[in-house]
């Protein structure tokens, strides 16, 4: 499997190839989001992993422009800002997922592997050229693999669950489960079950309807 | 309260100047200045309206002296008892006792009479003059400037003949010098003087008193814009602060990277064990870091770990040392954003330590308590206390007792605020302060 690094810190570089490396694939580096690109559109990665705060072309811009170059690539954003709203526009900008900094090795390998299988499970099942374009996004921001990948986990477990929940059982960041929840909510496939816990706030637990 | 005033050298310093005025007459009046010799030649035939005007003048001149003790001193005295006492009313009621009650000492002890009428005149005027201008805050030379020269414009109303059946100028030198004045024929030109110089003056010391409180007022716009951009600066440098302390996480993210991988690359179980520790280090710098950026991030914490950290975040050159009274276990836990709240605390106890400055066996306690599920932190000291009247504003962002603009409790404030808790202001005068932060039920854990 090969995997792209796109990151202007060398520290990080260093320490994000060292881990793939452990994990057995193969890296390309890249310095920032307009040599990220051009090694891309040479070489292609099976996973790319994108900083949010880079020169000459931030993390958003450059998923954009990665997501034009290619529409089912994962793409993992490496940031420390932990706003949704920043998370938000990410996913809209195509993003797959977050790994929130600090990040430890186990998990970001376990992240990696789990976004690299589904997306071979969208390309194994081959459908409809039509359909695959629909397939990466079902709204901005939405793509349908990561939204039947959470609405799995709920429909097959029936029970409700915080996001913070989810989000660990599912394998993907806080704020990508928010934002697909929140997009659930709205279809109506879940309901807002508030929990009133005996410490601290009453919490929102979420759950599939059927 | 009456007591503390006692103390100050300024209010003495006022009542010395009304009682210096009080017996200035018996080294300062007519005898001193000539104004008997005149009066004995014009009593004797000499009735120039040279030597008319003359007197007149050194009469005006004396008055006017005699009385710029009285009225300064009572309006200086007013307004400082009304200030410190905090009641505006005191500044108007205290010069209008205190000024009649000089002429009946005066009238009691000297053998001259001074009349009262046209002063009561004059003392409203200048009276409700300087009120009018007081929210400007005119400083007391300029008061004394612009007072003297009311007295001297509205002293001439008494010498003005044909205003004696008004009341004015009862005084026994001045009827004498009135008649001499209708003797020689001098009537109206006294008059005409009289009026002239009393326009003059008066009118003088409006604009004086207008343009003195229109500077101020511009003066106190610039010092605000001056604060304001001051703010603006700091606001600056805090968001610059921010972004240095984002940059923090990057070369954090670089060592649990690798700190992380070593524990997968080995197996040795103390390898393991450092890794394991190392990581929840780099995890507890990444919390504060996530604290200090965010406002809402608040994580689970023990009070006797919030009580060290603010303990160890007060840096301070005073050798007094916080003590911490734990009414309830320290081994609670509370949710809240350590660094901010340990910055309000500190903030607190930094304006507790303002408090007792000064004072001999200044106290300052951090309580913590536990009240129907509620848990209490509060800073208290036993300075002077805070007049409810100043704890309506205390929490205004710029108010300060101090000659800084007052950020701390604004703070605060935002503080408490973003963690759901009320605060609550505990103060007797005298006796001093406690500021109480409760947090709710729900940031508390059993």
């Amino acid at each position: 499997m090969n995997i792209l690094v796109i990151d202007d810190d060398a520290s990080i570089q260093y320490m994000l190839s060292e881990i793939c490396e452990f994990a057995g694939w193969n890296v390309d580096t890249a310095n920032n989001g307009k040599e990220g690109l051009n090694v891309f559109a040479e070489k292609g990665a099976d996973v790319v992993l994108v900083d949010y705060h880079m020169p000459e072309m931030d993390g958003i811009k450059t998923v954009g422009e990665l997501r034009t170059l290619n529409a089912d690539v994962p793409i993992l954003v490496l940031t420390v800002d932990e706003r949704q709203e920043i998370a938000d526009r990410f996913l809209e900008a195509g993003a797959t997922d977050f790994a929130l900094k600090p990040v430890k090795a186990p998990d970001l390998i376990s992240r990696i592997q789990l976004h690299a299988r589904l997306a071979k499970l969208t390309q194994s099942a081959p459908q409809q050229k039509f359909s695959e374009e629909k397939d990466v996004f079902v709204t901005k921001g939405i793509s349908k693999r990561t939204l039947c990948h959470i609405s799995d986990f709920l429909h097959s477990n029936r029970e409700p669950f915080s996001v913070d929940t989810i989000s660990k059982e599912v394998g993907l960041a806080y704020p990508t489960v928010y934002r697909y929840i929140m997009h659930l909510l709205d279809e109506g496939k879940v309901e807002i079950i508030v929990s009133y816990q005996k410490i601290g706030r009453p919490k929102n637990l979420y759950q599939w309807i059927d | 309260m009456i007591a503390s005033l006692m103390k100050s050298w300024t209010i003495w310093i006022k009542i010395g100047v009304i009682l210096f005025g009080v017996f200035l007459l018996s080294w300062l009046g007519p005898d001193e200045i000539g104004l008997t010799d005149l009066l004995i030649s014009l009593r004797e035939g000499e009735e120039t309206g040279n030597k008319l005007m003359l007197a007149v003048f050194l009469l005006i001149s004396l008055n006017t002296v005699l009385a710029l003790f009285h009225y300064i001193g009572a309006l200086l005295l007013g307004d400082e008892i009304g200030a410190r006492l905090n009641r505006p009313w005191l500044k108007i009621i205290i010069p209008l006792i205190v000024i009649p009650l000089d002429y009946i000492v005066i009238n009691a002890y000297y053998s001259l009479t001074y009349s009262f009428s046209a002063y009561a005149l004059l003392l409203l005027f200048a009276i409700l003059l300087l009120q009018a201008f007081e929210k400007d805050r005119l400083k007391p030379i300029i008061k004394s400037i612009i007072c003297s020269q009311l007295i001297f414009g509205i002293e001439w109303l008494n010498e003005i003949p044909s205003l004696s059946q008004y009341g004015f100028g009862q005084g026994s030198l001045s009827m004498e010098l009135k008649d001499i004045a209708v003797q020689v024929g001098f009537e109206q030109s006294l008059t005409l003087y009289s009026l002239t110089l009393c326009l003059i003056f008066v009118i003088n010391a409006v604009i004086l008193a207008v343009y003195f409180s229109l500077a101020e007022q511009k003066w106190r716009i610039k010092q605000e814009l001056h604060y304001a951009q001051l703010e603006a600066m700091q606001s600056r440098s805090g968001r610059e602060a921010l972004y240095l302390v984002h940059d923090l996480k990057t070369p954090l993210t670089a060592i649990e990277g690798l700190n992380s991988l070593i524990s997968l690359k080995v197996d040795d179980s103390k390898i393991k064990e450092y890794c394991q520790k190392i990581s929840s280090s780099i995890h507890s710098v990444s919390d504060m870091i996530s604290e200090i950026l965010y406002d809402d991030k608040k994580h689970w914490c023990r009070i006797k770990d919030l009580v060290g950290y603010v303990k160890a975040s007060r840096l301070s050159g005073t050798n007094l040392n916080l003590k911490v009274d734990f009414q309830t276990d320290p081994e609670i836990k509370i949710l809240i954003n350590k660094i901010r709240m340990t910055r309000a605390l500190v903030n607190l106890i930094d304006n507790a330590y303002d408090a007792v400055n000064g004072i001999e066996d200044g106290k300052i306690l951090l309580k913590i308590k536990t009240y129907e599920n509620e848990l209490w932190l509060g800073v208290s000291d036993n300075g002077i206390g805070i007049t409810p009247k100043e704890q309506e504003k205390i929490w205004k962002a710029g108010f300060s007792t101090k000659s800084h603009p007052g950020m701390g409790l604004a703070f605060v404030r935002q503080v408490a605020k973003g963690h759901g808790a009320s605060l609550e202001i505990d103060s007797k005068l005298g006796h001093g302060t406690t500021i109480w932060i409760k947090l709710a039920e729900r940031s508390v854990s059993r």
